[in-house]
């Protein structure tokens, strides 16, 4: 055997109390190339009319910060509300 | 010259320069009393700071050696170099005279200077998926933030020993990688020079740390690893790969709401424990940091949240690496 098996539960334990945070960046990549997308490939091309050209490009505009900072927002709830469920449920159990 | 043989004479330059260059800035630097508690430890021992500047000597051999190597790249190696020696200068102040929560962000950025005088980027920027963007107007505008935010999200990563070097190695390493797929040479070799240093660095500042890097370290490698995602056009995959620093960044001032010094926080985030380990903070005041979040699951030792942030840190630079194949597509 290369590692003794109480190594190897403690090497299991260890990622397990990481794996949150490698699932919210991951969560968080994903999100930013699907937010990516929609502001590029849907809201940018958007036809522009001559006579709302000004206030569809301010649409736009507005579209994609509303969308960036739902992402924002997102990223801070999950990693907010994750950290306090798992120390909360530590401390229950202890 | 073979561009990977000039990638590793630059990492070799920059790893001996910094290794044989901070044990004698430490014994310099203690002997005038430049020294930092570690707070982390029982004993509070106390380390040499401010030796973070032996990176920036590293790095300015590993430059110096790459401009005659690749000359036909000097003036993008000299901006590279002018933007890491102005962020180390700002660190050195802020490292003697401790800067304000606002005015160190605004100064970082003002280290963005020498690219916007050079003219040494791109602004078209590739993005995953979509492709290039053309942002000729914006794009100048933009530089400060791609300088000063990497430089403070290092800064705020250097908490524990060993934890702003070896995530910053694990970064600069896969900037190298992706910057080696789009085959912009003369970042590979950049890179080189600063892995070089970083890793030299680590070795003395790994746990049990005897050095400290100080704002003068860690400001100038953000800043660095900032200059080299704008001369190399790798935006995108930089930002992905600094994931855990602008993490660890973005979820401290998000619970505080505000700009700070660490210096003004009453309610630390973590708690050190009489067996040496450190536990999380269960104040609702204390800011999240990324250290408090690797120990919502119960006290660990320094080394084992260390370990954490660079496997953080190498999931990152893989998913960089998924960042630059999808930039190659374009749905």
């Amino acid at each position: 055997m290369l590692i003794s098996r109480d190594r190897f539960v403690d090497g299991v334990e260890y990622m397990k109390s990481i794996s949150w945070l490698l699932a919210i960046l991951f969560l968080v990549w994903l999100m930013m190339l699907a937010g990516l997308w929609i502001i590029f490939k849907i809201i940018i091309p958007i036809p522009r009319e001559e006579t709302l050209s000004i206030l569809i490009d301010a649409a736009k505009v507005g579209l994609s910060a509303s969308l960036s900072l739902l992402w924002l927002w997102l990223w801070r709830e999950m990693a907010t509300r994750f950290f306090w469920h798992r120390l909360r449920k530590k401390q229950r159990d202890a | 010259m073979d561009m990977n043989i000039s990638a590793a004479i630059t990492f070799l330059t920059g790893f001996l320069v910094t290794y044989f260059v901070t044990p004698i800035l430490a014994k310099l630097l203690e002997k005038h009393d430049m020294v930092g508690i570690d707070i982390h430890k029982l004993e509070q021992p106390k380390i040499p700071a401010m030796c973070g500047i032996s990176i920036t000597i590293g790095l300015t051999a590993a430059v110096a050696i790459s401009s005659m190597i690749a000359p036909a790249y000097a003036i993008k190696f000299v901006t590279f170099l002018a933007v890491t020696l102005l962020a180390c200068l700002i660190g050195i102040v802020d490292d003697l005279k401790t800067l304000g929560p606002r005015i160190k962000p605004l100064l970082t950025a003002l280290a963005c200077i020498p690219i916007i005088l050079s003219g040494s980027y791109n602004p078209y920027p590739l993005l995953p998926i979509i492709g290039s963007l053309r942002l000729t107007i914006v794009y100048p505008l933009l530089i400060p933030f791609a300088v000063a935010v990497p430089a403070n999200a290092v800064n705020m990563m250097d908490v524990l020993n060993g934890a702003m070097a070896g995530t910053s190695a694990v970064t600069v390493f896969f900037i190298l990688i992706c910057a080696a797929l789009f085959g912009r040479w003369e970042i590979v070799i950049l890179c080189g020079g600063l892995l070089g240093s970083l890793i030299a660095f680590y070795k003395y500042n790994r746990y049990p740390a005897r050095v400290f890097s100080g704002d003068s370290g860690s400001l100038a490698v953000g800043a660095a690893i900032g200059a080299l995602a704008i001369l190399g056009s790798l935006e995108v995959v930089s930002v992905i790969a600094l994931m855990p620093q602008i993490m660890n960044g973005f979820y401290n001032l998000s619970s505080i709401g505000r700009l700070y010094e660490h210096r003004e926080i009453s309610q630390r985030p973590t708690k050190l424990l009489k067996d040496g380990r450190l536990s999380a903070s269960d104040n609702s005041s204390s800011p999240l940091t990324l250290t408090r979040m690797i120990l919502a699951d119960g006290p660990m030792n320094e080394k084992d949240i260390v370990k954490a942030f660079l496997i953080l840190s190498i999931f990152s630079g893989c998913l960089s690496l998924g960042t630059a194949l999808l930039t190659g597509l374009n749905i």
